[in-house]
């Protein structure tokens, strides 16, 4: 067994605290980048402070070779196309919704703090305005809607966390299915009244 | 007494009947039956890859008559497997949905192949896939051993800091009610294989079933490392890497919620104590 994860069983690993094995966001990135081209994880299999390793299964020794030429069974998409493989439900769309809206944010509020930074932002607003009149509704519903999206997204996942949980068998909780589907309904609903608020209203 | 042997003595001639029934007529006699529905044929589409050969995985047809075939997924599998390509490799053992082998992803949905039943409409096609985002080893056999590992790595059994007492531990019905929904995991992986944040870290985030397994053992009231188990867990990848997604409650063929678990495992480390 691997020094940390046996330390781990017998001290409790208090010292770990979920910090030790964070990498940077690069780091992290890079290996995103890594798995997709590709290659076996990093930790599969392998002793380490994740898991005690295979070898009490009697994997052979060259088993992580024998990995390597293994394909990874379709997941996102099918196999060598661009069809979707998994079919995914709507609590798993509305997920990918709230990163793909943090995203956004975070790409937006870079730009509109660059240009305030560098030049005049309601200068450039009002240019763009009066160039393009037609631009003004649809830019502000790109705008309007992750800011919702995300904002309620983030409400949601407090919801979860801090709710009150019973027994596993009390089919009573906000993370039931029904629940779930029922949250991501209203949180795609909400989104859009919202964004078409956000849209028609003038400041 | 003489009414029970009486009633015995009626009902042998029956009874011998049945045990005198050859093989050869109850042969006879299930044919006709079966040849009493028109074949309904349907087409299957099964992920294929071979180690001997190597190559890019493909999807083989099939067409099955649905009519002369179990009501099952796996029962076409095996009719496929015996009449038409014995080269098909699939793992199944207990067909009944309490062992956990026959578990893959059937029209982009991960199940049991033998729990889900045989869509019967002719026009559309059904898709076979192993479990995703797992090293296939041949056609819908994946690896496994990561996973097994991991399983390993939360010590899946109870653990006393005194056992010399030498006696049974007892339970309140209250704290062995909270091992309901927990117990009947049947680590049959298509709750961690659904969740996306299983497929990019599947080396250090242990994933839905492992947690649900790993919340059974913090809430049970006879063990005494609970705190210990809480804290392995509280690790940004271990733990922390579920989002909430909730793929795995959607898809669990026994009807567990491991989100949930995950949840209560969350708010478990942030108190200290089992929640």
């Amino acid at each position: 067994m691997h020094p940390k994860l046996r330390d781990q069983h017998e001290r409790g690993a208090t010292s770990s605290s979920g910090q030790q094995y964070v990498m940077s966001n690069a780091a992290i990135s890079l290996q995103f980048i890594r798995q997709h081209g590709g290659g076996v994880p990093e930790f599969w299999g392998k002793d380490s402070p994740y898991h005690p390793g295979t070898d009490f299964l009697g994997t052979p020794k060259d088993h992580l070779d024998r990995v390597k030429n293994r394909p990874v069974s379709p997941h996102v998409f099918e196999e060598g196309g661009t069809k979707f493989h998994y079919n995914m439900p709507i609590n798993a769309v509305t997920s990918i919704m709230n990163r793909a809206t943090g995203v956004m944010l975070t790409v937006g509020f870079t730009g509109v703090g660059w240009i305030a930074l560098t030049g005049d932002l309601i200068g450039t607003i009002d240019a763009i305005k009066s160039a393009s009149p037609l631009l003004v509704y649809p830019v502000k519903a790109a705008v309007a809607f992750p800011l919702v999206y995300h904002y309620l997204g983030g409400v949601r996942h407090v919801f979860w966390d801090k709710a009150k949980y019973g027994n596993q068998a009390e089919k009573n909780s906000p993370l039931e299915n029904s629940a779930v589907d029922r949250s991501s309904r209203l949180l795609v609903g909400a989104s859009a009244i919202g964004t078409l608020a956000l849209t028609v209203a003038s400041f | 007494m003489n009414a029970l042997r009486r009633r015995t003595l009626q009902a042998l001639p029956c009874l011998t009947a049945r045990i005198f029934t050859t093989s050869a007529q109850l042969e006879a006699a299930a044919p006709a039956a079966v040849a009493s529905k028109a074949a309904l044929n349907k087409e299957f589409q099964v992920y294929r890859w071979d180690p001997d050969n190597g190559g890019k995985p493909t999807y083989k047809s099939y067409n099955v008559d649905i009519n002369s075939c179990g009501p099952m997924m796996l029962d076409v599998l095996f009719k496929i497997k015996d009449e038409q390509d014995p080269t098909l490799a699939f793992r199944r053992s207990c067909r009944e949905g309490i062992c956990g082998s026959c578990a893959m992803n059937i029209n982009g949905t991960n199940c049991l192949a033998c729990l889900t039943k045989v869509e019967r409409s002719p026009d559309t096609k059904t898709k076979v896939a192993p479990l995703p985002h797992m090293f296939v080893v041949k056609d819908l056999v994946v690896d496994m051993s990561n996973f097994y590992a991991q399983y390993k790595s939360i010590n899946p059994f109870l653990q006393k800091k005194d056992t010399s007492s030498g006696k049974e531990y007892y339970q309140s019905r209250e704290d062995r009610n909270k091992l309901d929904g927990l117990y009947e995991c049947i680590l049959c992986a298509c709750c961690s294989t659904s969740c996306p944040s299983y497929w990019w870290n599947e080396d250090k985030y242990l994933g839905p079933a492992v947690l649900l397994q790993a919340y059974r053992w913090i809430v049970d009231s006879r063990d005494d490392f609970t705190k210990e188990r809480i804290a392995q867990l509280d690790d940004a990848y271990k733990l922390y890497r579920c989002h909430t997604i909730m793929n795995c409650a959607k898809v669990c063929p026994k009807g567990l919620n491991p989100g949930k678990a995950i949840a209560k495992i969350k708010q478990s480390v942030h108190s200290g104590h089992a929640v």
